[in-house]
């Protein structure tokens, strides 16, 4: 944290002199940065950041372990939103009978797995015929299965999943931080439901931001170790 | 690649034979083992509707598992799943304002809205059996006011009726776009229905539609029982133009009888020997079965003198569809009940709206202020409909007790439900048709009322009151029974009778003082103020100064016994009259649910009353000159300000000494050469002379457009240009000097009269 703030120390101060004197130039000579490493880090902070903010959008929402979300979902090759109230751009969902669920709000729908990683459920509900392919970060992490009869397993997502003919899939994610995105990769136009549980994570596969979180650390031990020398 | 072609790639030929065949036949035998779980709508997809198709604020998916329902006063429509009479809402879903006919279509995969405020169609993409309930994603604009919609057999075209533009537009619904507008030669379109011969092809049907008010018949005058006609217009669905124009007669007799005949100057006797007629009016809804169509209407009975039984009346039409012409079957639905030996008898006051079961020549008729439905057989080869009675109990008609204020009806394609929408209790009836009786199994809840204690759940007591003819009101005494029956006798009458939506029937009735025109209510108070506490005078003679002066309506056209009662809560106070001794308004009243009926009702009036969309541009430049010679004639003198009218109840009720004179506001009454008394009508009715040479209350012009064909007091002028004719009227803002001899000019001001409506700026 320390390290964040004497990075964004210069920014602040300089924008602060700025409002203040209305002089652009002379805000930003008043506070330089001590080193050109110094620079390099701090705009890579920077970068880190700006990824990890741009990686959830202020319009998704996390979801919590040990519940069943329902989404919805338009035609094949379009994004499953989240459920009207929740996700304004989502439909009216049928809310579950049975077991206890919530409307989703707009994806991306991201959480944080702890050490021993995290299972994701996803199942079709209603009627068969639909299938998912879901996406961590932008990448596919499979696909649900192939779905078998026409039938009708109703609202409810437990019997749902418990239908062989019903589409479904168990994916094991690893720790660290997750974004989640559902594609209708046939059928159309339904519900269906997501539950996060934890364990059974796989191993971890670094992603986009987590290599930018690494790529930062690194440097930082580089940079301190060259000023210790 | 065929399945043999793949078992070729396996074993030898006559095996691969041998196996697919097998395949084949296992394929069939699951196929036929769905098709008889009544599985089948998953693979075979509904792309027609069974038999003809009626425009209705409610509609069932073309298996009958699904239903939609509007929510007008929620700006909502409501979805429902029905299968194995689950009979629960899915979804409220919003949609623009004032949402008045729906349509799924047979697959139910898409439903159209018709907003009637907005002037638009609603679409939504639906798979209900999914869970899937889309929003609407698409606003088709079409005319002014769509207040109804339906769908061809195949759904490829979708017709929605503009009853403020008369016209029809027809959407294309492949592109969602409107590809043609039928202009129409007639007011207000309102019910629609369109035949089905059951084969893929759209372009060989007929769409009919049904005018609201009706038209008045050349030689004819206002005040006779037969002085209109109802009007059916026929549009061939090949090229999308007007056909036809079916004329729906008055009928000579009702059945009831009158004690004395007005026109005839007969005053009331006490001998009940008066034939009387009707006219059809308020043609709501039609419904097609075989080669007839049948179209429930109130008719008109205006002639003097007044008693409940000789003004209203619920009638049944029926429209031979070979020749095109009115079958002259008509029926008045109330001589059945008045026929009826058993007692407590109730009225089928306001038929609405009509359904046909689909293999059965039985249909069902809401009565929208008797909160029923009647069933009524016909006869296949004439087309005669006759009123069902109760099969347990043949001493009485069938009624099947439904929700409040009904408004439609939809069966379902095996015919073993009716659906009924209830406007007020914003809730729909299920009913059984399968029993030997007809009978209610379900009520499901469509959109939320108001929270208690608001204005809105006031205005909405008062919307209850205002649209029934029978009024369920609170205990006299707590744990007591309800106390019912206080709006009409025998639920014969209601407002809603004469003022359909607050608004007019359009019908010159031979009153107490004279013949009056009745006027439509969204401008009895001063819209343009949010308290509602400016109010005009009442009746076109300034008779009333107060809403609960109505009372003597209820009391002495409807005969109920009314809501102002004595200290016990129950008695009527018989000490109810116009301006004195004492004000009507505040006194003990009957009350339901605790709100004061008649405080309720006046609620309604000011705040519940939607004044008309007018179709044309306010910036039309003939509007725009006729605003200006409007101007320049001063015609804001009697008709100005925010109310349209220059008269105002300038004082709290009882008024004081000299303010009434003759039973009348007199200074509020302006004389402008619009009173004959040697015209035929001009007559009280009790058979005297009528009201009018002290002169009349200004009308207010606020959306005159919506009630045409019938103009001043008593009907003496057949469209705006006749009245504009009057010199002595069309002078009396300048002291007599004619400004408009031009009939250009007139013409011009003819055209800024039909563009009043709430969104005009008032001229002062």
């Amino acid at each position: 944290m320390t390290n964040m703030m004497m990075c964004l120390a210069p920014y602040l101060l300089a924008v602060g002199r700025f409002v203040r004197s209305q002089h652009i130039r002379k805000a930003s000579m008043s506070f330089r940065f001590r080193t050109r490493s110094h620079h390099i880090v701090c705009v890579l902070g920077a970068v880190v950041v700006g990824s990890l903010f741009f990686a959830t959008p202020a319009s998704a929402g996390s979801i919590a372990v040990d519940t069943w979300y329902e989404f919805g979902f338009g035609d094949v090759g379009t994004v499953a939103t989240g459920c009207d109230p929740a996700d304004p751009a989502g439909p009216f969902c049928i809310p579950s009978g049975g077991t206890a669920t919530t409307f989703l709000d707009a994806p991306p729908w991201t959480f944080t797995s702890g050490a021993t990683g995290s299972t994701l459920t996803a199942t079709d509900a209603f009627n068969s015929g639909d299938r998912f392919e879901l996406f961590d970060f932008g990448v596919s992490i499979g696909f649900t299965s192939a779905f078998g009869a026409n039938v009708d397993c109703g609202d409810d997502p437990v019997p749902c999943l418990a239908d062989a003919d019903m589409s479904h899939g168990v994916f094991a994610l690893a720790s660290g931080n997750h974004s989640i995105t559902i594609e209708v990769a046939e059928g159309g136009f339904g519900l269906g439901y997501l539950l996060l549980q934890d364990g059974g994570g796989a191993e971890a596969v670094p992603e986009p931001a987590t290599l930018v979180l690494f790529a930062s650390g690194a440097a930082t031990a580089l940079y301190r170790r060259r000023r210790q020398s | 690649m065929t399945t043999r072609q793949i078992l070729l790639a396996f074993m030898p030929r006559h095996v691969a034979r041998f196996v697919s065949g097998w395949i084949a036949v296992a394929t069939l035998l699951v196929l036929t083992t769905v098709w008889q779980s009544g599985n089948v709508s998953a693979l075979v997809e509904i792309t027609r509707f069974a038999g003809p198709i009626s425009s209705q604020p409610l509609a069932l998916s073309g298996d009958g598992a699904f239903l939609a329902a509007v929510n007008p006063d929620n700006n909502s429509v409501s979805l429902f799943d029905l299968r194995a009479d689950k009979n629960k809402r899915l979804a409220i879903v919003p949609v623009q304002s004032e949402p008045n006919g729906v349509v799924l279509t047979p697959n139910g995969r898409r439903a159209f809205v018709a907003n009637t405020v907005s002037g638009t169609v609603s679409v939504m993409d639906l798979n209900i059996p999914n869970g899937f309930i889309g929003k609407p994603r698409k606003q088709i604009v079409v005319g002014t006011e769509p207040y109804s919609l339906l769908l061809s057999p195949n759904a490829t075209k979708l017709y929605v009726a503009n009853a403020r533009s008369d016209s029809i537009s027809v959407i294309d619904t492949a592109s969602e776009t409107v590809v043609k507008t039928i202009p129409l030669a007639l007011a207000e379109p309102r019910g629609l229905a369109i035949s089905n011969d059951d084969d893929d092809d759209d372009g060989d049907e007929t769409l009919y539609v049904s005018h609201f008010l009706s038209f008045p018949i050349a030689g004819k005058v206002d005040g006779e029982d037969d002085a209109k006609n109802g009007r059916v217009t026929r549009i061939s669905t090949a090229t999308d133009t007007v056909v036809g124009t079916t004329v729906i007669n008055p009928i000579a007799d009702t059945g009831f009888k009158a004690n004395g005949d007005a026109l005839a100057r007969v005053p009331p006797g006490m001998n009940f020997t008066f034939t009387t007629g009707a006219y059809p009016n308020q043609l709501n809804n039609l419904a097609i079965k075989g080669n007839f169509a049948y179209l429930p209407n109130t008719g008109a009975s205006p002639n003097g003198p007044v008693r409940f039984d000789v003004n209203t009346q619920s009638l049944l039409a029926v429209i031979n569809r070979t020749t095109g012409l009115d079958a002259n079957h008509t029926i008045n639905m109330h001589r059945a009940v008045a026929d009826q030996t058993a007692s407590e008898k109730l009225f089928l006051t306001q038929p609405w709206a009509m359904a046909f079961k689909h293999a059965a020549d039985e249909g069902y008729v809401v009565s929208a202020a008797s909160n029923v439905v009647v069933k009524v057989t016909v006869d296949p080869a004439a087309g005669t409909p006759t009123v069902a009675l109760d099969p347990t109990d043949t001493a009485r008609v069938l009624e099947v007790p439904v929700g409040k204020n009904p408004r439609g009806i939809v069966i379902n394609p095996d015919d073993t439900r009716a659906y009924v929408m209830n406007y007020v209790s914003r809730d729909v009836t299920v009913i059984d048709l399968t029993g030997a009786k007809e009978a209610t199994v379900a009520t499901i809840a469509s959109a939320p009322l108001p929270t208690p204690g608001t204005l809105d759940a006031k205005v909405q007591v008062g919307k209850e009151l205002y649209n029934t003819s029978v009024g369920v009101f609170d205990p006299a005494v707590p744990a007591g029974p309800p106390i019912v029956g206080r709006m009409s006798r025998n639920g014969w009458g209601a407002c809603s009778s004469c003022h359909p939506n607050g608004l007019s029937d359009n019908v010159v009735w031979i009153f107490g003082p004279g013949p009056r025109r009745t006027i439509p209510q969204h401008t009895d108070f001063d819209l343009t103020d949010a308290t509602r506490s400016r109010m005009r005078p009442l009746n076109w003679s300034a008779e009333r100064d107060e809403q609960e002066d109505f009372e003597l309506n209820i009391r002495n056209v409807s005969s109920g016994d009314g809501l102002i009662v004595l200290g016990d809560g129950v008695t009527p106070d018989p000490n109810v009259a116009n301006f004195v001794p004492l004000a009507n308004g505040g006194r003990t009243q009957l009350t339901v649910g605790g709100v004061p009926a008649w405080d309720a009702l006046k609620a309604f009036v000011q705040f519940g009353i939607r004044p008309p969309i007018s179709p044309v541009s306010k910036t039309d430049p003939d509007v725009v000159a006729g605003r200006a010679l409007f101007t320049a004639a001063n015609c804001q003198s009697c008709h100005g300000g925010p109310q349209w009218t220059s008269s105002r109840v300038r004082f709290t009720p009882p008024p004081g000494p000299g303010v009434v004179v003759g039973g009348q506001i007199i200074g509020e009454l302006r004389q402008v050469g619009t009173f004959n008394p040697a015209a035929f009508n001009e007559v009280r009715q009790n058979g005297a002379a009528s009201l009018g040479a002290d002169g009349f209350v200004p009308p207010s012009l606020l959306s005159l457009f919506a009630f045409p064909g019938t103009f001043l007091h008593g009907g003496a002028a057949g469209s705006l240009d006749e009245v504009l004719n009057n010199v002595q009227h069309r002078s009396a803002g300048t002291g007599g000097v004619d400004t408009l001899t031009n009939p250009a000019d007139r013409s011009f001001i003819v055209r800024f009269l039909l563009s009043i409506d709430r969104a005009s700026a008032p001229i002062f």
